[in-house]
């Protein structure tokens, strides 16, 4: 079974070390970045399925990371795990095109949870593109593709 | 302003630190708890030649311990975000359910010291008005301390929304056992600086603050 290509994106190193390990442990491997401009060039790289982005980073912080994302890779799953965390942001980050918006602390198992409820809508995303292209309906395939839907 | 803006900028910043801090406090005990777990497989699977780490039960109550307090951190980072963020939050139109709620979460302490409990009737539905929610806690917050030092061996605080009979919104602050009288007093004690356009009056039990209701509510 085709493992989940999962990125973590924290200036908190331990705090994001730690998560990966367990996320390890849950046969789930991660790579991790300590930051929004690390994060960029790796969805640029290697396309990850579902990115777990803070949201207060030195640089670029993760709202425009998501910005940004979203605009050149709308398939990338991104769910924000935030400490800061306000209505507002939260708004912001939804109309953004984030799949969902957790706060921390948070415990391992409800994250996980998310990631994978994330890929799998990814992956129907996916199949939806494919059936539609197969119908001959390539606007309507292009438009699931490019709202990351 | 300029000065509850400064301290709330600062208290913002530090909530979003300490929730780092607890994040991954949590996570760490929780990384112990899969190693834990971890070695009690590998106990199972060897049939019992590999005997179950001996301070199993130990490491289990302290991680719950662990995770307990980051709970109550949790807890307390959220009221300290709420309340930073109080000085830039909707200036002027102040929802008094939502304060109130705040202000509840917020003293805890205060009333623990007074050995009393704090009761908050909730409201059915949104009471907005014409004064910032940083105003509106700072004076209700400044009535229920006036309150808690009548003394002990009262009943419990309580905080109420309602109307006056000529409809404008108020938060009663009262205790049983406070006389019409010495709710003057108490009344009295109330700076008229920080009251502002707010009203103030005396009633049975404690205070009550008269807000003017917000454009459109």
């Amino acid at each position: 079974m085709q493992k989940i290509k999962l990125l973590l994106v924290d200036d908190e190193e331990n705090f994001v070390n730690t998560l990966a390990e367990r996320m390890k442990m849950r046969d789930v491997p991660s790579a991790v970045v300590y930051s929004g401009e690390e994060a960029l060039q790796v969805v640029k790289a290697q396309e990850p399925d579902v990115m777990v982005l803070d949201l207060r980073m030195p640089g670029i912080d993760g709202m425009e990371v998501l910005r940004k994302v979203k605009a050149t890779h709308p398939k990338v799953q991104v769910i924000i795990l935030t400490g800061h965390g306000t209505e507002l942001d939260e708004e912001e980050a939804r109309k953004l095109g984030a799949f969902h918006y957790h706060k921390k602390p948070i415990d391992i198992d409800e994250l996980l949870g998310t990631v994978k409820k994330a890929y799998r809508q990814r992956i129907e995303d996916a199949m939806v593109v494919a059936a539609l292209a197969e119908e001959g309906d390539f606007e309507s395939a292009r438009k699931v593709m490019d709202e990351g839907k | 302003m300029k000065q509850a803006n400064f301290m709330g900028q600062m208290a913002s910043a530090l909530s979003h630190d300490l929730c780092n801090v607890l994040a991954t406090i949590q996570q760490a005990a929780g990384l112990l708890d899969d190693y834990l777990g971890l070695a009690r497989k590998e106990s199972l699977k060897s049939l019992g030649i590999r005997p179950q780490f001996k301070y199993n039960d130990k490491f289990e109550s302290i991680i719950a311990q662990i995770r307990s307090h980051v709970g109550r951190g949790q807890d307390m980072c959220e009221l300290l975000s709420r309340l930073a963020h109080a000085p830039d939050e909707n200036q002027g139109a102040a929802e008094l359910g939502a304060a109130a709620n705040l202000l509840a979460g917020l003293s805890q302490r205060l009333i623990k010291r007074h050995k009393t409990t704090l009761e908050l009737t909730p409201t059915l539905s949104p009471v907005r008005v014409d004064a910032p929610l940083i105003e509106a806690l700072v004076l209700m917050h400044r009535s229920m301390a006036l309150v808690l030092e009548r003394g002990s061996g009262l009943g419990p605080v309580r905080l109420a929304i309602t109307t006056t009979t000529a409809g404008a919104p108020c938060v009663d602050v009262t205790r049983e056992g406070i006389s019409a009288g010495e709710a003057q007093a108490l009344k009295d004690k109330l700076d008229p600086d920080l009251l502002g356009p707010v009203g103030a009056v005396a009633i049975e039990g404690g205070l009550r603050l008269v807000f003017d209701a917000a454009d459109g509510s």
